[in-house]
């Protein structure tokens, strides 16, 4: 188990550190000059020289990208040129909104998706399997961000229930916070729990196809005891593995969704990063999504592991 | 008989067609402490009459007719009620060990769980009866927490046994137990179940399609064909005198010699020298690379001009590598495999001319075509290997000629695959390999998945190809049987080795080796009953 | 055939009609502001009533289509087109070279969402269609590579491969002639799946500004142009929403009726 952990944490680690690469060789590299491509063509010669110092562009790139590195491990992601402030706070600042919405939609889509996915397998070909998959088939075709702005109509423009956006910070209080990523949330998750509960459905079908559900019901289990005691954990491996991926689509989901609820999270930063070329900003928080999404992954493989004992050989 | 298992009429209707039991339905009875053989090729119908009789048949199919145990209906019962008799009144094994168990849950629970579904049982009570359970089968060395990947088929088998058998039901039904199995682990499997059977005096349902596995086992027969029970007695005057046409075809099959010609040794024509060939095995370590699993141990042997070599052993023990390296698939460590003095093998540079003249069948009917191409494409492939191979209506003639060789007509040519049964398939297999004119053809496991009776014919088939066409055969297969109708010589291959070697009837008689001795004494034989 | 391939199919085509249809005609065009008709709704003149600069709803619908189809065609094609052979060639030599470094630029791509990869790409080159459909594409080749070289590792496994290989054919000659026309419903069918993805990419990277710019018209922007009105006109969001789901509503029901129609377990249970 040990091994095969480490086996994988080394592989992901390299990954990360490709990543890296690839996001820096993007930024820095291919538009030639960062300094003239942040401050525009009719910037003063004085001006992109100084920029050019700040960013240290004087040195070779393979250092600027071990100084980078080495910067992000000490917790300095450099300061952000728009803003004059450290990139670190900023983008502090920020993952306090983006992750509790994209961990708040996560945990709404499994526990939607789960119960419903069971509910389909144990009453597959019948109606009210056809319903719960025609449902989750308009699920996953509408936008999140379109689920968004009718929810904004619905239960802010008209009934006032509410806020149509923004966000009154933690320091208002947890439930006011919850409540203020309420809607966000339910828009992220609705369409990952329609694809989510289709994928636990069809798992759970498959295995109840399979040798050891005939065996347990020739033991005298019933149809429904065979389900939930055997067929449930032999499912899970891909369910897990499709949580695994819904977390880079809802992280990447919490960026535009913070958009039409006007959230202050890392969405936000980084599209206004974008407007203002603001490069280090950008490399900033490209490069802690992707860490979370192989964080993520990781987490994935030690899942499979506690779930399936064939992986625990060592 | 008012005890033990008694089917009357029983017949099973699916979208309105009857699958099972013909007009007059399936009748059987299955006394305490009795075994009975319910024999039949595949698609006969056994299978379902077990299904149907612990009323776990496909939904949509639709059971009539009586089944009592001990005087109970068991047709009549609630599916909750029968989920009580599931388990505790009637025990259940299957085929195949390897997908039999929940690959998540440790083997001791799920002994204990036919305890626990059952009520009555705590925890800890269950899990004393799930050890005793395990120990009865011959499983007392394994601890209960392990998992079922860490066993062995025979093991997982065994575990299987242990759940049916835990709350000592009055009834066992087995459908085909020992199939997927070795014939080592076979014989001590068909001991276990025999013993099981008389300590505990339950009646025991003995599903097969093999009558030399029940042969020495079963206390009456019953012969199953299309849905129909045609014959039952009892064992010895069922195989000694049958009654019924089918149950003669079926034991004629089972013990069929083909009239393989005689010939004379001719000079050698395929041969390999110090054949060395590992896999990776096991995890990959984070240095030194993987641990390697050696499946060819420096094997030699000749195969001559005109001879039928078999080659005999047990799963993994590297026959069809060396089948396949004789073919020239495998990546060799080290060694060299030689047809008719010219190497061969993937990185060789083979004359198109040496590369034809060994040609092969695979075991599985149904995987061996590529299902999206009509048999005549099918059977040309091989022509790719000829250069100047004919085209159009040559190249049609030659396919409607190979065809025609292996008894199949000319028409079949324009047929997919699907169209066609195992035994069939088979054949155009055969097609195939004739059509470049090979010298060598390597039969693995050629007729292992086919019915006896079509086993037969195919053995005949093969007998008079190689008469006609002077072909050699290097014959792979784990059935003794079949390997003593077949071939003139004989390898025993255990674990990347050739242990034994020598003509047929030799070895097989008169071992030398003790693992040859061990094979051959566990083999399950039908003649020793007549 | 199931009622859910009908339905896909009439819902495809109806798309596939837009598109096409707005290359030759449109009612009016999409690029004309008249704001003295802002906000009219449905008449016949302007069957989908008009936006806020008075543009015509309908004839923004249409050339929507066009740029959704567009994008998505050229993404999935891309995709597939480097995927699939990579795929292929890695099953054929597995665990060599080429079998590494797919499997080692699979994880590296799936670490990137498409949006991700969109964000770098304008960060520098500024906002397009064509960025937008560079980064739905990239993100599609791992999704083609993985699952061709899973389902041909399985194929090099059975005995027809087997066979072939005994007839003297090589690793390429047997992808081309055995390996790929059996992926090859398997890859239509995921091929519908990820163009209905790629729509609502397109769709997601529009309405953030990371796609189509004005004054070509795009589904995602005309959502985003709604959304300062959605309290007084309601029907600027709900019109090009629903074109959406539709389209990718049709694409969806297109996957999984062909799937049931060409699995063979569900043929031969059928035949």
């Amino acid at each position: 188990m040990i091994r095969y952990l480490a086996t994988r944490g080394l592989s992901l680690a390299l990954s990360l550190l490709v990543a890296s690469l690839v996001i820096f060789l993007v930024l820095n590299v291919v538009p030639g000059d960062p300094a003239r491509y942040m401050l525009g063509m009719n910037a003063r010669p004085d001006t992109v020289a100084a920029l050019r110092a700040e960013l240290g562009l004087d040195q070779p790139a393979a250092a600027r990208y071990l100084a980078w590195l080495g910067g992000m491990a000490r917790g300095d992601f450099g300061t952000s040129y728009t803003y004059r402030t450290p990139v670190a706070g900023m983008i502090l600042d920020r993952v306090g909104v983006s992750l509790p919405l994209a961990l708040y939609a996560l945990a709404l889509s499994t526990a939607i998706a789960i119960p419903l996915g069971l509910f389909a397998a144990a009453r597959r070909g019948r109606a009210a399997d056809t319903g719960v998959m025609a449902a989750t088939q308009l699920g996953i075709a509408v936008p999140n961000f379109w689920l968004a702005m009718l929810l904004v109509l619905v239960f802010a423009v008209r009934l006032r229930w509410f806020a149509a956006g923004g966000f009154p910070g933690w320091g208002a209080g947890i439930l006011a916070g919850m409540k203020a990523l309420t809607l966000p949330a339910i828009a992220l998750a609705a369409p990952q729990a329609a694809i989510l509960a289709r994928v636990a459905r069809a798992a759970l079908i498959e295995t109840l196809g399979e040798d050891f559900i005939r065996t347990a019901r020739a033991k005298g289990l019933t149809g429904g005891q065979a389900l939930t005691r055997h067929a449930l954990r032999n499912a899970m491996i891909p369910v897990l593995t499709i949580i695994g991926l819904q977390f880079s689509f809802l992280l990447a989901g919490a960026i535009i969704i913070e958009n039409v609820f006007f959230l202050p999270g890392l969405g936000r930063l980084v599209f206004q990063a974008i407007s203002q070329r603001d490069l280090v900003v950008v490399q900033s928080v490209v490069m802690l999504l992707v860490c979370a999404v192989i964080l993520v992954t990781f987490l994935v493989d030690i899942a499979y592991v506690l779930v399936d004992p064939r992986l625990r050989r060592t | 008989m008012s005890g033990g298992l008694v089917i009357e009429g029983l017949a099973v209707t699916i979208a309105g067609r009857r699958v099972l039991g013909g007009p007059e339905g399936v009748s059987l009875a299955v006394g305490p402490g009795e075994i009975l053989g319910l024999i039949g090729e595949s698609g006969s119908g056994k299978s379902m009459t077990a299904l149907a009789v612990s009323r776990l048949l496909p939904r949509g199919a639709v059971a009539t007719g009586a089944a009592r145990l001990d005087g109970r209906e068991l047709m009549a019962l609630s599916e909750r009620e029968m989920c009580g008799v599931r388990g505790r009144d009637i025990g259940m094994i299957f085929q195949e060990p390897m997908t039999a168990l929940n690959p998540l849950m440790p083997i001791g629970d799920q002994v204990a769980e036919t305890a626990r579904v059952h009520g009555g049982a705590w925890r800890a009570e269950a899990g004393r009866l799930a050890r005793a359970a395990l120990d009865r089968v011959g499983l007392g060395e394994i601890p209960a927490s392990r998992f079922p990947h860490e066993l062995s088929g025979g093991q997982r088998q065994r575990v299987g046994i242990a759940m049916a058998i835990a709350l000592r039901p009055k009834l066992l039904i087995a459908d085909e137990p020992t199939t997927a199995l070795d014939v080592t682990s076979q014989a001590r499997v068909l001991d276990l179940i025999r013993r099981l059977v008389r300590e505990d005096g339950m009646g025991c349902l003995m599903i097969t399609h093999d009558l030399a596995v029940v042969a020495e086992m079963a206390d009456r027969l019953a012969i199953m064909t299309e849905g129909r029970i045609v014959e039952t007695g009892p064992t010895a005057s069922v195989l000694g005198a049958p009654i019924h046409s089918y149950t003669r075809a079926l034991i004629e099959a089972a013990t069929h010699r083909p009239a393989m010609p005689e010939r004379a040794r001719g000079a050698v024509l395929a041969e390999g020298k110090g054949l060395v060939r590992d896999h990776p095995a096991g995890p990959r370590r984070l240095l030194g690379g993987r641990a390697r699993f050696h499946a060819l141990k420096g094997v030699s042997f000749e195969l001559a001009e005109g001879e039928s070599l078999g080659l005999v052993g047990e799963s993994g023990s590297g026959k069809s590598t060396l089948g396949r390296a004789v073919l020239g698939l495998e990546r060799l460590r080290s060694g060299v495999v030689r047809i008719d003095g010219a190497e061969i093998g993937p990185h060789a540079r083979m004359a198109p001319e040496t590369r034809r003249a060994v040609q092969a069948v695979f075991q599985d009917p149904y995987g061996s075509f590529d299902p999206r191409h009509r048999v005549a494409r099918l059977v040309a492939e091989p022509f790719h290997l000829v250069p100047g191979a004919p085209k159009g209506a040559a190249r049609r003639r030659a396919v409607e000629e190979a065809l025609g060789a292996v008894g199949l007509a000319a028409s079949d040519a324009g047929k997919y695959i699907h169209e066609f049964s195992g035994g069939q398939r088979q054949r155009i297999a055969i097609a195939r390999a004739l059509i470049t004119r090979p010298r060598l053809i390597v039969l693995d496991e050629a007729v292992s998945a086919v019915d006896a009776r079509a086993r037969a014919r195919i053995l005949d088939l093969l007998a008079e190809l190689a008469g006609r066409f002077g072909l050699s055969y290097l014959f792979i297969s784990h059935d003794l049987t079949v390997v003593r109708a077949i071939t003139d010589r004989v390898m025993v291959m255990k674990a990347g080795e050739i242990v034994e070697r020598g003509p047929t009837e030799a070895v097989l008689t008169r071992p030398a080796h003790p693992y040859t001795r061990a094979l051959i004494a566990a083999a399950p034989r039908l003649e020793t009953t007549r | 055939m199931s009622r859910g391939l009908v339905t896909g199919g009439a819902l495809c085509a109806l798309f596939l009609g837009a598109a096409l249809l707005s290359l030759v005609w449109t009612p009016h065009d999409v690029a004309a502001i008249d704001i003295a008709a802002k906000l009219r709704g449905p008449s016949a003149a302007h069957w989908l009533g008009t936006d806020h600069f008075g543009r015509d709803l309908f004839s923004m619908i249409l050339v929507g289509a066009r740029v959704s189809l567009a994008v998505a065609l050229v993404a999935v094609g891309i995709g597939a087109g480097i995927g699939v052979p990579l795929g292929l060639l890695a099953a054929a030599r597995r665990g060599g070279v080429v079998d590494e470094l797919v499997t080692r630029a699979n994880d590296l791509v799936f670490a990137f969402p498409s949006l991700l990869i969109a964000i770098l790409i304008t960060a520098v080159f500024g906002p397009s269609a064509i960025n937008a459909i560079v980064a739905i594409g990239i993100f599609n080749i791992p999704v083609f590579a993985r699952l061709t070289r899973g389902a041909a590792l399985a194929l090099w496994q059975r005995d027809f491969v087997l066979a072939a290989r005994v007839a003297g054919k090589g690793e390429v000659r047997i992808s081309v002639e055995h390996i790929l026309p059996n992926l090859a419903d398997l890859l239509i069918v995921q091929a519908t799946i990820q163009f209905s993805l790629a729509i609502l990419a397109e769709a997601a990277l529009s309405y953030v500004g990371l796609g189509a710019q004005p004054p070509t018209p795009s589904w995602g922007r005309m959502l985003a142009e709604s959304q300062t009105m959605i309290a007084i006109a309601p029907r600027l969001a709900l019109v090009p929403g629903l074109a959406i789901v539709l389209a990718v509503l049709g694409l969806n029901l297109l996957g999984d009726g062909l799937r049931d129609l060409l699995d063979p377990r569900v043929r031969r249970a059928r035949a």
